[in-house]
């Protein structure tokens, strides 16, 4: 793994804008970066990358299995009573998954570490699954990386196949409906990117924002036209939906929700304490545990994350338990998991993270994001990978 | 075997443009004419759908008129109105090349109107008001506008309906048996909710 200098293509921010992505900008930072790539074998991305995730991504539907058979499980992931028959049938219906990322760290040599699993709202898709690739062909051919440069990237593919497998169109269940909350160009270019992929599922689809839903008479969720919402894709986190005002009707609601309901135990930072006991040892998994005000963490170097949380919000990190920041934000009233400290390892004054994404449960691809501090938050950059032979 | 696919292709990223497409049916609904500070505060007004909001804001901006130089810019809008936008902002194609000086703009205002029997509704951008009229704004044609202190402005004159000529659109009425903005927790937080 070896971080490159390379020279970007000319003209890049026109294509970029003419293939849709209106935030390779963010508040005037650069977020797309290709002034840098990243190198790595064949071995490292399958046995240290696509293999552990895959391994991750049946560990954690074993999880779920478990969990939504135990309250007490269901109490400790704060996930409160009401939503409870939601969750469980949705998983006893077997509702589909269509995407989530694992974040890594790993340089390279030791096993890739386990931060965290982005199981129902990720974003960064767009730029890892398309953008990524578009740069590794034309760069390919300006000479910029090598010929036969290669890329861990079949997320797009999969991502169709995956939304042709929903079999939206039978029984006259479509449209599918897309939404996130109004506000974000990110959150909308992705939403806009996987109705993209949809519509080449052969589905049809309507995009609209989540403030502009609205629910009928009958308790059902219909659209502006007030279309029934049959199929909703929703970039907005379970956590929020249920505890808005629609979500106690939810439960007797007929919509599809994509991702569904039992996403929300894995979208859980309390995961990663149940993966640890369940697993323990296992060299992708990082230590953790839930964190009880008052009781000592049990190493010196840790992070508190909150169960719930998004973008690095509310991180707080100690080193011989004393605390060497927080990064703020508005989460953490449901509680915090422990996890041994593990910074990102440190590439020319840089930290990269791998995104490995899991679309329909197979693990398919990856991006990057880099970032001078020490967590990955919405500041980060994201810069394409390669892989070359040795 | 190669680890990445061999093609792949877009339809409908390249038209990406911010806001949903709307859509329409029989009008039947007051008059209403609303200024806002920002998208959250239409959102939040809850009397135009969260794309409309959005997709009138985009509007609004590119409504703004654009000056050689400053002097001009401030002979219409006022001293110390006037700004340059960014570098990186000017590459984009919202504002013409060569037109560099812009009013900084206080708002926008959202209209709901009969127009030759027709509902529309559109948008354009505010400015500060007279110095001397606190609480107003100015149109980019130099209306005056004064809202109530809700935001709400009665009986606009014909000079602000004007201003809402250039992003008019055919207005939809919803359904009053369906609830709407159940979801909206979640707006408190800003920004993306991606993660």
């Amino acid at each position: 793994m070896n971080r490159r200098i390379i020279t970007p293509r000319p003209g890049w921010q026109e294509k970029a804008e003419r293939a849709g992505f209106i935030f390779h900008h963010v508040d005037g930072d650069i977020y797309w970066d290709e002034s840098v790539c990243y190198s790595f074998t064949l071995r490292q991305i399958e046995d240290d990358i696509e293999d552990p995730t895959q391994e991750l991504a049946d560990m954690c539907l074993a999880l779920v299995d478990e969990v939504v058979r135990s309250d007490t499980l269901l109490k400790k992931l704060a996930i409160p009573e009401y939503a409870w028959n939601l969750v469980r049938d949705s998983w006893k219906r077997k509702e589909p998954s269509l995407y989530g990322r694992f974040d890594f760290s790993y340089d390279g040599t030791g096993p890739a570490k386990l931060y965290e699993y982005n199981a129902d709202t990720p974003t960064a898709l767009y730029e890892a699954a398309l953008f990524q690739w578009y740069w590794m062909e034309e760069a390919r051919e300006m000479g910029i990386i090598p010929p036969d440069a290669d890329q861990f990237n079949s997320i797009q593919e999969t991502l169709i196949r995956t939304l042709r497998g929903f079999k939206v169109a039978d029984f006259e269940q479509g449209p599918m409906h897309f939404a996130c909350v109004a506000g974000s160009d990110e959150d909308f270019a992705t939403v806009h990117y996987l109705r993209d992929c949809a519509v080449q599922a052969g589905i049809k689809t309507i995009q609209m924002y989540m403030e502009d839903i609205g629910m009928d008479e009958n308790g059902q969720l219909v659209d502006v036209d007030d279309g029934a919402i049959r199929w909703l894709f929703k970039l907005y986190p379970w956590e929020f939906m249920i505890r808005d005002e629609y979500g106690p009707g939810l439960e007797r609601c007929d919509t599809t929700f994509v991702e569904p309901p039992w996403k929300m135990i894995l979208s859980n930072k309390g995961i990663l304490p149940l993966l640890w006991e369940r697993y323990p040892g296992h060299p992708n998994l990082l230590p953790a545990w839930f964190h009880e005000p008052g009781k000592k963490a049990p190493y010196g170097d840790y992070v508190l994350k909150p169960l719930f949380s998004r973008e690095g919000a509310n991180i707080i990190a100690f080193r011989d338990n004393e605390e060497v920041f927080d990064t703020g934000g508005i989460y953490g009233k449901e509680g915090y998991v422990g996890q041994l400290l593990c910074p990102p390892p440190n590439i020319d004054g840089q930290g990269p993270v791998i995104g490995s994404w899991v679309i329909g449960n197979t693990a398919c691809g990856m991006g990057i994001r880099e970032d001078s501090s020490p967590i990955t938050g919405n500041m980060s950059r994201f810069v394409p990978h390669v892989i070359v032979t040795e | 075997m190669k680890k990445a696919s061999r093609n792949l292709s877009l339809v409908l990223m390249g038209s990406i443009s911010l806001g949903v497409t709307g859509c329409s049916s029989e009008p039947k609904f007051e008059e209403e004419f609303m200024t806002f500070g920002s998208v959250s505060e239409c959102v939040q007004y809850g009397g135009f759908t969260a794309n409309e909001c959005t997709e009138m804001a985009t509007e609004a901006v590119k409504q703004t008129p654009t000056f050689t130089s400053q002097a001009e810019c401030e002979a219409q809008f006022g001293e110390g109105n006037c700004q340059q936008p960014e570098i990186a902002e000017a590459s984009s194609s919202e504002y013409r090349q060569g037109s560099s000086w812009m009013p900084l703009m206080a708002g926008y205002m959202m209209g709901r109107y009969l127009s030759g029997g027709q509902a529309m509704y559109g948008a354009q951008p505010l400015y500060k008001g007279p110095a001397q009229q606190g609480g107003t704004f100015r149109t980019a044609g130099g209306a005056t506008v004064t809202p109530d202190a809700k935001g709400r402005v009665a009986n606009p004159g014909s000079t602000i309906r004007q201003g809402f000529a250039h992003s008019a659109k055919p207005a939809a009425v919803r359904a009053p048996s369906a609830s709407r903005g159940g979801f909206s927790g979640g707006k408190s937080f800003g920004g993306s909710l991606g993660s």
